[in-house]
Parts: structure tokens; C-alpha cells; sequence
């Protein structure tokens, strides 16, 4: 059973840049594991050079466009993100509105109707319910703002090559 | 191959390709294109795969890519993101049928290049690719580790096995057996 030698990158090194010393060549041909390393190394180097010079990479232009347009993508994807929350907002706090509107409305009692929309609105909103529509104001326009922003930074990420190219 | 993105990086994560530009992503695909590529050939076998694993692990590195990388560790991700596609792939038995890589040309030698090329059917994926890195791209065992997410200490004896292999495949049929 052959061990790993301690010798092994240095040949291993040696295999793949040709510069050999005689003390190490003779290690090479003496020590399995080096031998093995060496046969391996070379029959290896052999068959990177074929597949580097024997077809050439894809064009960088064109990896360039496509990480262009996934880029994009991704992007459109966050903006839809916070749309859909938006919409998950919008189904939870109408329901929420239509029922609490409903569960507070008084009695009404004969007096003359004051066209104050303010100050009828903010009676009804006290407590719990201040808070609650706050909330609801401030999340919609943080979804807003956040899709927004996505899909402002999807528009200035052209699927065009850089104007130096 | 594309995934859905998870919530966490949906809400929070940052695309950076605006963060390269293209003539600085040009300097880095000529430099590491070649190697990446003739690495990924050799382990999955067929140029068509290769190229499009090629496009995958650019396109991912410019996804995700830190901006502290030296060149160094630039590689390193690289191999890591290309390994990780090959690791997909062989999950997914999409190439269940493995066609050679196609002949162009004339390698210098066509003994090398047959022994070569049998050795490569034989070996696993796994070994080809800690062959390949240890013995073409000159990685060291952490290195190693680092692009395959082998512990580093599972690499000396998993090199030294895919090795013994390898050789006993490239040995000559008809040559003594010298250090049986």
C-alpha cells in the first residue's frame, strides 16, 4: 500500500512547470506516490492544454448581456415583492375598516349635519384604531417606496454594452 | 437552473452587477475563462454543458460577488460557483447519457490523449474534479476545500485515493508492476 510523501506538490509542481532537480527527478522515479503523482500530473497537464487551445471560451460580450438581463429580472422580481404586499395590505385593511366601521356606528341622533369631514374623521379615529390606521399608512408607503426604487434601478440597468466597450 | 430567490435575500439582498463595469469584467473573463472552462469540460464531458455551466458561474459570481476579493480569492469563488453548478447537475441525472467530447484536430500525442480520456470514464465526478485542482490549477488542500465544500482534512485522503486510481488506469496494461 502506498503513503502519501511530503515531496508530493513539489513534484507535482515540478511536473507542471518542467523544472526538474536531479534530486527531486530521482525522488520521482524512486517513491511510488511520486511516480503515481508525476504520471498523473503530466497525463492531466496534457489534456488541459487540448481543451484550452482546442475550443475557445464563449464570448465575454454575450455572459455580459445575460447577467445584464438577470439582473433586471432579479430586480423586477423585488419591486413585485413589495406590490404584493402592498395588494396583501390593501385586502387586510378594507375588510378590517368596513368591520370596524360597522361595529362602532352609533345611534343617530337628530342634529344638523356638519359638512366636516375632518373633524367627524378624526373623532372616529382614536386609541387602537389611530394606531392601527397609521400603521397601514406608513406600510403602504414603505411598499411604495421600496417598489419603487426596484424598478427605478431595473430602468438604469440597460441590456446594452458599456459606452468604453 | 434559475431558483427562486429566498424571502430574506428577495427583500434585503443587492444584485452588484452595476457595481463592475464591463471592461473590468472583460480583464476578468480573459484571465479565468480558459481555466474555468477546460476544468468544466473535464468534468462534465461535453462542450455544450460546459459553456452553459461557463455563462451560470459568471453570471452567479457577478450576482453575488463580494467587492473585498483579492484575485486570489476571485478564483477561488469562481471554481466554488462552478463546482457547485457540476454538483447540481449530477444531482439532477440530467446527463445520464454522456457522449465523448468531440475530436478537433490532433493532440500531440495520441497515446497520452486516448489513456487520457479512458481515465476520465472511469473516474467519478468528485475525483476528476479534485484532480483537476490539485494537479492542473496547483490548489492546496484549503484551496481545495474551499472550491469543492469538502472539509480540508477529507481532501489529502480522497486526492490520494482519485490519484492511485487515475494511475493504475494510465499504467500500461503490459508494464511491470514496479511498487505493487
Amino acid at each position: 500500500m502506498k503513503r502519501p510523501c511530503e515531496y508530493e506538490s513539489e513534484v507535482s509542481r515540478a511536473a507542471r512547470t518542467g523544472f526538474w532537480t536531479d534530486a527531486l527527478q530521482h525522488h520521482a522515479e524512486t517513491c511510488p506516490s511520486c511516480s503515481e503523482t508525476r504520471v498523473v500530473t503530466q497525463a492531466l497537464i496534457a489534456e488541459s492544454a487540448r481543451l484550452r487551445t482546442e475550443i475557445p471560451p464563449p464570448d465575454a460580450a454575450h455572459t455580459w448581456i445575460e447577467a445584464r438581463r438577470r439582473v433586471r429580472i432579479h430586480l423586477r422580481h423585488r419591486a413585485l415583492f413589495w406590490f404584493r404586499a402592498l395588494r396583501i395590505l390593501t385586502l387586510i385593511y378594507i375588510p378590517t375598516l368596513l368591520v370596524w366601521t360597522f361595529s362602532h356606528r352609533t345611534t343617530p341622533v337628530h342634529e344638523p349635519w356638519t359638512p366636516t369631514f375632518r373633524t367627524d374623521f378624526a373623532s372616529m379615529l382614536t386609541g387602537p384604531a389611530e394606531t392601527f390606521a397609521l400603521s397601514g399608512a406608513l406600510l403602504a408607503a414603505l411598499c411604495i417606496t421600496m417598489g419603487s426604487w426596484y424598478l427605478l434601478r431595473e430602468a438604469r440597468t440597460p441590456l446594452r454594452h458599456s459606452p468604453s466597450r | 437552473m434559475e431558483r427562486t430567490p429566498g424571502l430574506v435575500n428577495l427583500v434585503f439582498g443587492h444584485a452588484q452587477t452595476s457595481a463592475i463595469d464591463e471592461a473590468s469584467f472583460r480583464v476578468l473573463y480573459d484571465a479565468t475563462s480558459q481555466p474555468l472552462r477546460a476544468y468544466l469540460l473535464h468534468v462534465c464531458r461535453r462542450p455544450d454543458v460546459a459553456d452553459d455551466l461557463l455563462q451560470e458561474t459568471y453570471c452567479r459570481y457577478l450576482m453575488h460577488r463580494r467587492t473585498d476579493m483579492d484575485e486570489s480569492q476571485t478564483r477561488s469563488y469562481l471554481f466554488r460557483i462552478a463546482t457547485n453548478l457540476i454538483h447540481d447537475r449530477v444531482r439532477s441525472r440530467v446527463d445520464a447519457m454522456v457522449p465523448d467530447i468531440p475530436e478537433r484536430g490532433r493532440a500531440p500525442n495520441i497515446e497520452t490523449r486516448l489513456d487520457v480520456r479512458s481515465t476520465l470514464r472511469r473516474l467519478k465526478p468528485r475525483e476528476r474534479e479534485l484532480l483537476w485542482l490539485a494537479y492542473v490549477e496547483g490548489m492546496n488542500h484549503q484551496e481545495i476545500a474551499a472550491a469543492t465544500g469538502l472539509r480540508p482534512l477529507s481532501i489529502r485522503i480522497l486526492l490520494f485515493r482519485a490519484r492511485h486510481k487515475a494511475a493504475q488506469f494510465l499504467a500500461p496494461h503490459d508494464a511491470p508492476k514496479r511498487f505493487a
